[in-house]
Formats: structure tokens, sequence, C-alpha cells
């Protein structure tokens, strides 16, 4: 009887184990998913966020930081040159031919 | 393991042409002077560098030729000498090459050309040639001499910082303008400050990084897990914040494409508009050849590169046919097909979809065995994250709530 109940709580012990191993694998997939696909489950959809910062950008033209480049107060030649290597590496060609250089 | 996962996901290949939209232009030329490297970095996927080949003037001027005859140039087209370390090869090699373009009778000015190197060979017959021709220069280095010569080795297993330090003090002194590109292993990601301001006391002002990949001869990657992922998020965070700090004083790739595509870029809503924007999964959007003359298109990367799908990657040689005629090649119609279905999956599933325009095929291939697959590590961390990153910097500013733009918005 001893041994019987013995196997029991091993096998109980080992459905446990192995449910608490899917559950918590559930969890880290779930988890995971949220954390690194990008965007937090908190966060509205990508492209709703990015036509509200373009919307508000319409009101506010100069931000500081990355746009500053584009602002009036630089140089012809630095805006030339910024221009002309954004152009250059406009972000469909930038994105594509130097992802491959590791050379 | 990772033939077993190959074999086990073998598409099932549909004999039918490929269908979706080819690229008007091609954007980018990619020459392979040589498959030679002086160096032996342990994250380069690229196979026979070993290989002292180089290519021929008479293959250079049949692949002019019929690119140009294909009507797919546009007003200018970007020439990238690359697959290889192209400074190996003497600039008197160069110059004999490129008069192949006046024989032709094509303007100089139609041609931009492009070279990434190591930057060990530079010297002032190279900055003389660098300067004549207009070349749009890139020299690759990691960051500190701890982290460049961990894995940027000579055929000696000697570290090359030094040197290559030297090849850019060399630029500076000469006024030649370049950029900067890095690669980023798992060692580097605690080091993002230590980075910037390497960068910074260097003069460097115009850097890209490139998360290490698995790809081709790279079977393994040390940012191949979950847990990297959140350092990587902490990487360009950190690095976005300096980069800020800094007045824009360096200028990092990441962050200028994601801020050009949140700011400007057209939204991309279906994959044929993708095929027309992301020229690496368009037909002859790119188009490379190796030094004897084989071509193949998308990614780059795939130059050379032997797949159990589909035995390599290359749809023929510009010596047997016209640069058009790659579309009668099985192969050729066989994974643009696949990388047409991947494109429309990532538009069904991706959020990113319209910002992005389908990922990297090379990628998807390396990473999920499957061009007709979405998701990769590439577009999580080298696409995604600069974009959360930058986007929660402008809503921030611009007082915007992230949960509830709309609202924000319209109040």
């Amino acid at each position: 009887m001893r041994r019987t109940t013995d196997k029991m709580v091993s096998h109980a012990r080992s459905w446990n184990r192995a449910f608490a191993s899917l559950l918590l694998g559930a969890i880290s997939l779930f988890g995971g998913a949220r954390s690194f696909g990008g965007a937090r489950s908190k966060d509205a959809p990508i492209a709703i966020r990015v036509a509200a910062v373009r919307a508000e950008m319409l009101k506010t033209p100069s931000l500081p930081g990355l746009s500053t480049h584009l602002s009036s107060d630089k140089s012809p030649q630095d805006v030339a040159q910024w221009v002309n290597w954004l152009n250059w590496s406009n972000w469909a060609n930038w994105a594509n031919w130097a992802n491959w250089f590791n050379t | 393991m990772r033939c077993l996962q190959e074999i086990l996901s073998l598409p099932q290949y549909d004999a039918s042409n490929y269908e979706g939209p080819i690229s008007d232009f091609v954007q980018l030329l990619v020459v392979q002077p040589t498959p030679f490297c002086n160096i032996q970095c342990d994250y380069c996927y690229l196979p026979d560098r070993d290989l002292r080949s180089r290519l021929s003037r008479a293959t250079f001027q049949t692949l002019l030729e019929k690119v140009f005859a294909s009507g797919l140039v546009g007003g200018q087209l970007s020439l990238i000498w690359h697959a290889g370390e192209p400074l190996v090869l003497p600039v008197a090699y160069y110059t004999d090459l490129l008069q192949v373009i006046d024989q032709l009778g094509l303007p100089r000015s139609r041609f931009r050309q492009s070279i990434q190197t190591n930057g060990i060979l530079l010297t002032d017959t190279w900055c003389d040639f660098i300067r004549q021709e207009n070349i749009n220069l890139g020299v690759s280095i990691d960051g500190p001499a701890h982290l460049h010569d961990r894995h940027r080795k000579d055929r000696q297993g000697r570290g090359t910082h030094g040197r290559v330090v030297k090849g850019i003090e060399l630029l500076k002194a000469r006024g030649i303008d370049f950029h900067v590109i890095a690669v980023i292993t798992s060692d580097a990601l605690d080091c993002a400050d230590e980075i910037f301001d390497f960068f910074l006391e260097l003069g460097v002002q115009r850097l890209g990084f490139n998360v290490e990949e698995l790809e081709g001869e790279h079977l393994g990657s040390s940012l191949i897990n979950r847990r990297a992922e959140t350092r990587i998020r902490k990487f360009w965070t950190r690095l976005y914040e300096r980069q800020v700090q800094s007045g824009d004083a360096i200028q990092v790739r990441e962050f200028v494409r994601a801020y050009k595509i949140i700011v400007e870029g057209t939204p991309l809503t279906t994959a044929e508009s993708a095929m027309r924007t992301n020229s690496q999964v368009a037909p002859f959007g790119i188009v490379s050849v190796d030094w004897k003359g084989n071509l193949t298109s998308f990614s780059p990367e795939l130059l050379g590169l032997k797949s159990i799908h589909y035995g390599d990657f290359t749809f023929g040689n510009i010596h047997d046919i016209d640069l058009l005629g790659l579309r009668n090649s099985q192969k050729f119609n066989r994974i643009a097909q696949d990388i047409y279905a991947g494109v429309k999956d990532c538009a069904r599933s991706c959020q990113y979809f319209s910002l992005c325009g389908g990922g990297a095929p090379s990628n998807k291939y390396y990473e999920n065995s499957s061009f007709a697959s979405t998701e990769t590590m590439y577009c999580r961390t080298s696409i995604q994250m600069p974009i959360d990153v930058v986007l929660a910097d402008l809503e921030g500013r611009l007082g915007i709530s992230r949960s509830n733009p709309r609202r924000q918005v319209s109040a």
C-alpha cells in the first residue's frame, strides 16, 4: 500500500513538474512574444503612433535632435551634405546594402 | 541539427512562374572584384575568402553592356565593390577596369561608386583615387581595440585595430569623407558609452551598426537568444541618448533611417508597394555579380552561398544570358516566388510592415530556413528596435500619449 502511495506521489510530483514546466513555458512564450515582438502591449499600433507623430509635427515643424540639420540655422553647405547623405542612403537603399557589409 | 531543420521545412515548390512585380530600376549593382580578404573576421559570412581570383575586364565590360541594355538603369547607378576586400587589388586594376565605362561611352557621372573596406590597406595612392573617383567610402571598425581585436584578426591571428585607426587617420588628414560600420556582438552590448566615446574621439560623423547575424558561412551568432535582445534594446536606447546629447555629432544610421521613415516615409500598405520600395525583395532591385560573372539578385549576401533548397543562388552567368533573361531561370522563379510569399506574409502579420516593406530575404532564409517566412532577429534588432526608440522619443517631445495617441492628438 505504502509503495503504491509512494508511486502515486511520485507520479503526482512528475505531473506537477511537467504541468509547471508547461505553464512556465507558455508564460515565457506569451511574455516573450509581447516583450520582444517590438512594441509593448500597452502601446497603440505602430501605424497609429506614427500618424499621430506626423500630425503633431505639422504643428511643431522644428524639433531638436535629428531634425536640427534640416532647420535653417545650418549653413547651406551643412544642409546640402546632410541631404545628400540622406538621398544617397535613402531608407530603402540604406536598409538594404548596409545590412550586409560585415567585411 | 541545422540540416535536419532545413529538411523538415522544405518548401513545396510551385512550378508556375513568378507573378509579382519587378523593380523599375537596378538600384544597386554589387560587383565582386575578388573574393579574397586579407583578414579573417570570425563573424564573416563570405565564402572563398582565400581565393585570389579577380574579375576580368572582359567580364566587367559584358556586365555593364548588359545591365545598360536591359533598360533597368535610372539616372544614376550605384556601383558597389564588395564581397572580399576591394583594396587588396591595386589602384591600377580599378583604373584599368573603369576605362571600360569610357569605352562604352557612358559618362562617369552615371555611376556612384562605393567601397566598404577594412581600412588596413589605405594609402595616399588610394586616397587620391578615392577622391578622383568621388567614391563613397565606408570603413569597418567595431569600436575600441578590446572589442574590435576580439573578432577582426588578420591571417596571423593578430588584432587589426591599430592598422585600421591608422587608415582612418590618413583619411582625416587627407580630408576624405567616410562613414563607419561597426558589427555588434554580444561582448559589445554593455559598452554603448565606450563605443560612442571612441567614435566621437576618432572624429566619426556617420556610424552604422550591424548586429551580428546568422548568415552564410557564419552559422552561429552570439546574439541568437531572447536575453540578448533585451540587451540590444538597451544598447540602442543608450546610443540614442548619446546621439541626442552630443547634438548629433555622430549620426547613427539606424536612428536616421528610423527618423526618416517615421517622419517622411511613404507608408507601405501592400506587398506590391513594398516590392517597389524595398529593393532587396524586388527582382533586379539589387543585382550582384561575382568575379566569374555569376549573377544573383535580392540580398547581396546570397552571392556565392550554397543552399540545401536551391543548390546555390546563382541564376546564370553574364556571359551566357541577358540580364532580363534571368527571368527564364527556374531557380529565379522559385526564389522570387518564395520571397514574394514572405513579403505578403509580412504585410499580413507584422505591424512594422508599413515602415519596413518586407525585411531582408537572406536573413529570413538563414534564420527561418525559408524565404517564404516573416520576422527575423534582423527585423527585431535592426529595424523594429530603432523605430521604437526614435518613435518613443518623438512622442515624448511632442507630448503624445503612447497608449492613446489619437485622443492626445485630437485634444
